[in-house]
């Protein structure tokens, strides 16, 4: 057996069934992979080892006395923003470094509810806000060349599941924070449907665009993960009331035959060449894989992004407008996030809130006749820590980086990003975009890729001497 | 953008601030003109879509009933 914390939720509980390891190996491999590597990846703010021991030790029961749950024995980290019940959660924050909640976020104790066992809370930038740096606790560094950042602000979920530190994460996604780091780290991530998974207990940033989901390395997890969190509660009223539909089986369904559609412009506009070379390589091995892909027009997706934005800065303003009277004791990202939000337009945010519903229109439109829309994850490799501008400023990096994620963060359709393959010794990765409330197809699409592919299974070469 | 532009621009800025009890550093106001003036062309075009004022108006209620309804226009 590899080592076992290299191994995905699903092998891991195919191997607890079959009684051939235990959960507490699991955790176990886990801890010493943490202890191995972190000190380069700096990915945990907060180890739960003996919490996680013990939850194994019952989950260890569980699996003898035929009673095992959903993720019965599974190691998982939550990204900081995401309140564990006398557990620091400290939102990336010297603000919040004693923050201890009394109640569990609604998908934390969905995890627990389901056997995951709980090992890590995991690094972000300040509030959830992007950028490449934390002054509190430092930066997170990319597992593929730690010189590079991870992306964000899901950045400690994206080093801790590329590194085999757990196998599962939660990561949030307001502009793109669950998909850049995915994309840069080489995992699999999902945004799921705004409202898919209730965000009760989840430090906000903006109610409008803000989604948590799955960082995991393989499609099976994220359904299976997603499976676990998604699903109403009522201290979220944006959650929807859907039924949640078991998608484990939409990953043994036929892609052959699914047509996806390819928007271009905005999409492709800005990439790196290397990336765009292979993006090409990617739509190559879709239709390999026996799917077919037709361009569709999506000429107005710039409005939806810059609508997007006027969303974003008033609502980030509004939640966290108390630390703008000390704003250079925030790090650079939030600083110039909540610095940009005062010369919004009162009608600008209206407006953009009003044209969401004009560009959910036009998606529906575009996506008539296809099951998905691909598009590149991200626009470049994982730039150096030292290329990410340190006023804050986020004109160029933030407004480029997330040039492929926003858009769907503003019509809350579900995105799922894959690895695909290497540039330079650095991942890079697909977006597939699918129908509100469809991840199963986005679940079907993906788990083809996957299974005809192996860019998902190569893991960072800082693993090689562990 | 032009260099009086910007410089124009950063005063107003700074003006907006002071008016709301706020001062930010001169390279925050930089940051905040360069993050506006990037976008500006696409937020002028985006204030010219055409929204109805006849239909009722329940945003964000009626976005949201398209996600709940699969991305489907009812």
């Amino acid at each position: 057996m590899s080592d076992m914390a290299d191994l995905t939720a699903t092998e891991l509980l195919g191997l607890f069934a079959a009684g051939s390891a235990s959960p507490v190996d699991a955790v176990q491999a886990c801890i010493r992979r943490i202890g191995a590597v972190d000190d380069q990846l700096n990915a945990v703010l907060v180890l739960l080892a003996d919490d996680a021991l013990a939850s194994a030790r019952e989950s260890e029961r569980r699996w003898r006395d035929g009673t095992a749950r959903p993720l019965e024995g599974v190691p998982y980290g939550l990204k900081d923003i995401i309140a564990t019940a006398g557990v620091p959660t400290t939102g990336g924050s010297a603000l919040y470094r004693a923050n201890v909640p009394d109640t569990d976020a609604a998908l934390a104790a969905r995890l627990a509810e389901a056997g995951g066992v709980r090992l890590a809370k995991l690094h972000t930038f300040e509030f959830a806000s992007g950028g490449a740096d934390n002054r509190t606790f430092g930066p997170c560094r990319n597992p593929w060349d730690t010189s590079r950042t991870t992306g964000g602000s899901s950045s400690g979920s994206g080093a801790a599941v590329a590194a085999g530190e757990v196998p599962l994460a939660i990561g949030t996604d307001t502009g793109g924070s669950i998909r850049i780091p995915a994309a840069y780290c080489g995992i699999t991530g999902l945004k799921p449907t705004f409202g898919r998974v209730p965000r009760h207990g989840v430090m906000g940033l903006s109610w409008t665009l803000d989604h948590a989901g799955p960082m995991v390395r393989s499609v099976a997890d994220a359904a299976l993960m997603l499976g676990v969190i998604a699903g109403r509660d009522p201290r979220d009223p944006t959650s929807s009331a859907r039924p949640v539909p078991d998608y484990v089986p939409a990953l043994a369904a036929s892609a052959r035959g699914m047509v996806l559609g390819r928007p271009r412009g905005w999409f492709e506009d800005k990439l790196q060449p290397e990336v765009a070379e292979a993006f090409e390589r990617s739509v190559g091995e879709l239709v390999a894989g026996g799917m077919t892909v037709v361009d569709v027009e999506l000429p107005d997706v710039e409005l939806w992004d810059v609508a997007g934005w006027s969303v974003m800065y008033p609502e980030a303003l509004s939640l966290h407008g108390g630390h703008m009277h000390d704003i250079e004791s925030r790090d650079a990202m939030h600083a110039g996030m909540l610095t940009t939000a005062p010369f919004v337009q009162a009608s600008d945010y209206l407006l953009g809130l009003r044209y969401r519903r004009i560009a959910q229109e036009q998606l529906e439109t575009a996506m008539q006749g296809v099951a998905a829309l691909v598009t590149p994850a991200a626009i470049s490799v994982a730039p150096p820590l030292g290329a990410i501008s340190s006023t804050g400023d986020s004109a160029d990096w933030l407004l480029d980086a997330t040039r492929p994620s926003m858009p769907f963060n503003y019509t809350g359709n579900p995105a799922l990003c894959l690895p695909a393959g290497l540039v330079d010794g650095l991942p890079v990765s697909v977006q597939l975009v699918g129908r509100p409330h469809d991840e199963s197809t986005l679940f079907t699409l993906g788990a083809a890729y996957q299974a005809t592919t192996d860019h998902h299974t190569v893991r960072p070469g800082l693993l090689a001497g562990v | 953008m032009t260099e009086r532009f910007a410089s124009d621009t950063a005063e107003l800025y700074d003006q907006i601030a002071a008016q709301q009890g706020l001062a930010f550093a001169p390279e925050r106001i930089a940051a905040a003109v360069a993050t506006h003036e990037g976008m500006r062309d696409a937020l002028l075009r985006l204030r010219q879509a055409p929204l109805s004022f006849i239909e009722p108006v329940l945003e964000p209620a009626s976005a949201l009933s398209w996600i709940e309804n699969g991305g489907v226009t009812a």
